[in-house]
């Protein structure tokens, strides 16, 4: 059955209402209720399979809720078309993945400008805020093509590319989850610094406990899995 | 950043594939460029040589053969025609002109065309533009010889210069030998035509006939000097004059004739009676020179529609390797596409990045291919006018250059279809998961 939000969903940066997902071959995800206030950092726990990452693409809308709304920013992600949808992404949600995703071939520059390309920017903005993004996460070689940076560089540019856009939402994927527990730290300050200075909501995904501490809220993932199949 | 540059980045990541297929792509554009543009212009030069002359009548085996060595100087006919014949087709009819030549001597590999004064003032090589001097003046005496522009520049000639001309058309065969006792004086030196008669040299029939006479009457009391291994080839010449030349030493190759005509008009009423007439004389080979050089367009035409056609097959692989170098590099391609797609890019847009990237290929393609189409037709142009002196444009023909840039285009554009479909579809969550 699903629960009317608490609160009317324009008030929140993210809000979940009803959200039913099936995976086929017996597996579902279902997310009743679930708000993130704006500038909230939370935490979406669980063992690696549990959902994590279907969740966020849900979220991003990645992939298409069976039932239930996505509201981002006041608008419902299920209501649009899917052309609208992925120029709402560009503009209102910001992506950080485990494996970083960067573009090979292009420069720190580029990779930034991008997306704020794909956001609607204008050449002049793409190459001012581009610039001012990496400039503050403290990256200095930005005509330098992204592969010949340090791995600690690479996540620089990576979180400059999803605040850049200056979303409602940042969605980081398991950032940590190939770093050892001191680059997994600064890993995770570096997000939340970024996306407190972009006063975005941050929802970060983690099967690595020792991470609840760093967020005022965990979700504990697995409580919305239906049944736990193959995946 | 625009979607230009990040498809030109994309290209860039793939270099080895991307200038392969675009190889490809300008190989087989200028393949079908040079093809289109010669086969027109080789037609005009072949149709400019012919002038305004009606009939030729030579001994070749066949009409077409007539043409190819009377008016394109391709070999030296090897039957005579006797100068009695001559006055008898010349009295046979009041033709507008007839002029007898002589072909079989060379200068340095050039051909020498004996004939009267009035071949440089009444056959026009292109009709409507007759011989124009662009030094000296035309023969007038024995010995005395005017160039063909592309023959003076070649050999670097001018006003003046005294020439031995060779016997035989190649001057590299065994039998040839030079006419070192009769130089000739280079009286005059020619515009170009745009025709074979550029590269040849024009001298009296009677200079000729006097130095084939006197060879002739030298190996006549030579033989059996030879037989004496005393001789030393060094003997007085025999030294013939025009007055003391028989007719049977007055030799000719050729016949050119001109039918009478009506003013500002090329045609001729009587021309067909004339040539079946002239047919009758098994002796003699009589070739209508507009229309040989017709027949020969349309055989030669058959066969360069056959290259134009493998052009075109050519063009289709070049687009079907766009498509499979594009499919193949999918697996790279899927992963930038899911980033693009996380990134805000629609399924539409990266639809469109990858038809982009396969038209580029072949924009950059056929470009390259008009650039190679203007080389291979400069170094066709000069192949065709040193091996059989026709000058045809080196340039290539802009519409058809628009035409096959715009048909690789669209080719090239439809090729990129099929991975523009894959990019589609690309299912974006699961190309963003780390690579297990």
């Amino acid at each position: 059955m699903v629960r009317a939000p608490s609160a009317a969903p324009a008030t929140y940066a993210l809000s979940l209402v009803g959200v039913t997902f099936d995976y086929g071959r017996g597996f579902s995800l279902a997310v009743p209720d679930m708000q993130v206030a704006a500038g909230e950092h939370i935490l979406l726990s669980g063992r690696s399979g549990s959902g994590k990452s279907t969740l966020l693409a849900l979220i991003a809308g990645l992939e298409s809720v069976r039932t239930g709304s996505v509201w981002i920013h006041g608008t419902d992600l299920t209501k649009l078309g899917t052309a609208a949808r992925d120029a709402f992404r560009g503009r209102h949600i910001g992506m950080i993945f485990q494996t970083l995703n960067l573009l090979p071939g292009f420069s720190a520059h580029e990779n930034v400008a991008l997306a704020l390309m794909l956001a609607g920017c204008t050449p002049a903005e793409q190459s001012t805020r581009a610039q001012q993004a990496l400039a503050l996460l403290g990256i200095t070689e930005t005509a330098a093509r992204v592969e010949t940076l340090s791995i600690g560089q690479q996540q620089r540019v990576a979180v400059a590319r999803a605040v850049s856009v200056k979303p409602s939402v940042i969605l980081a994927d398991e950032p940590t989850a190939s770093l050892d527990p001191t680059n997994a730290r600064t890993t995770i300050d570096l997000i939340q610094t970024a996306a407190r200075n972009a006063g975005a909501a941050l929802i970060v995904t983690s099967h690595d406990p020792s991470l609840r501490s760093d967020f005022a809220r965990v979700i504990d993932v697995e409580a919305f899995a239906g049944q736990r199949g193959a995946r | 950043m625009s979607d230009l540059l990040l498809v030109w980045r994309s290209l860039r990541a793939r270099q080895l594939s991307t200038s392969m297929t675009m190889a490809m792509v300008t190989v087989s554009v200028a393949l079908l460029l040079v093809l289109l543009s010669l086969r027109e212009a080789a037609a005009d030069a072949f149709r400019r040589g012919t002038g305004n002359v009606h009939l030729l009548v030579s001994a070749d085996a066949s009409p077409l053969v007539a043409v190819l060595n009377g008016m394109f100087y391709a070999n030296a006919p090897s039957n005579p025609i006797s100068w009695a014949k001559f006055k008898e087709i010349d009295g046979s009819f009041p033709w507008a002109w007839a002029i007898p030549t002589q072909l079989g001597d060379s200068y340095r590999g050039s051909p020498v065309m004996a004939c009267e004064a009035r071949f440089l003032t009444d056959f026009e090589p292109v009709a409507g533009e007759p011989f124009r001097l662009a030094q000296g003046v035309g023969f007038k005496g024995d010995f005395e010889v005017v160039v063909g522009s592309q023959a003076a520049r070649e050999h670097g000639l001018s006003l003046a210069d005294a020439i031995v001309m060779n016997h035989g058309a190649s001057g590299q065969s065994l039998a040839d030998h030079e006419h070192a006792e009769h130089p000739y004086t280079v009286v005059g030196i020619l515009e170009p035509t745009g025709s074979a008669h550029d590269r040849a040299l024009f001298t009296s029939l009677q200079s000729t006939w006097i130095i084939h006479a006197e060879e002739r009457r030298e190996q006549t009391t030579d033989e059996p000097a030879h037989a004496d291994e005393a001789h030393d080839h060094e003997h007085d010449h025999a030294h013939v004059d025009a007055d003391d030349l028989t007719d049977s030493e007055k030799l000719i190759t050729g016949i050119l004739l001109r039918l009478p005509t009506r003013p500002g008009s090329d045609a001729s009423a009587s021309l067909s009676v004339q040539l079946d007439r002239l047919r009758r004389d098994t002796s003699i080979t009589v070739a209508q020179p507009a229309q040989q050089i017709g027949r020969l367009m349309a055989i030669v035409g058959d066969i360069d529609w056959l290259f134009v056609a493998l052009a075109l097959v050519v063009l289709l692989s070049s687009a079907l390797s766009i498509m499979l170098a594009m499919v193949a590099s999918m697996d790279l391609r899927r992963r930038q596409v899911a980033i693009l797609r996380v990134l805000g890019a629609s399924a539409w847009r990266v639809f469109m990045l990858a038809v982009t990237e396969s038209t580029l290929i072949g924009v950059l393609g056929a470009l390259g291919g008009v650039a190679l189409a203007l080389i291979g037709c400069e170094f066709a142009s000069s192949l065709l006018a040193d091996r059989i002196g026709v000058r045809v444009g080196a340039g290539i023909d802009w519409r058809s250059a628009l035409l096959v840039t715009a048909g690789a285009t669209l080719l090239a554009a439809c090729a990129g279809v099929v991975p523009a479909i894959q990019s589609y579809r690309t299912a974006v969550a699961r190309h963003l998961r780390p690579i297990a």
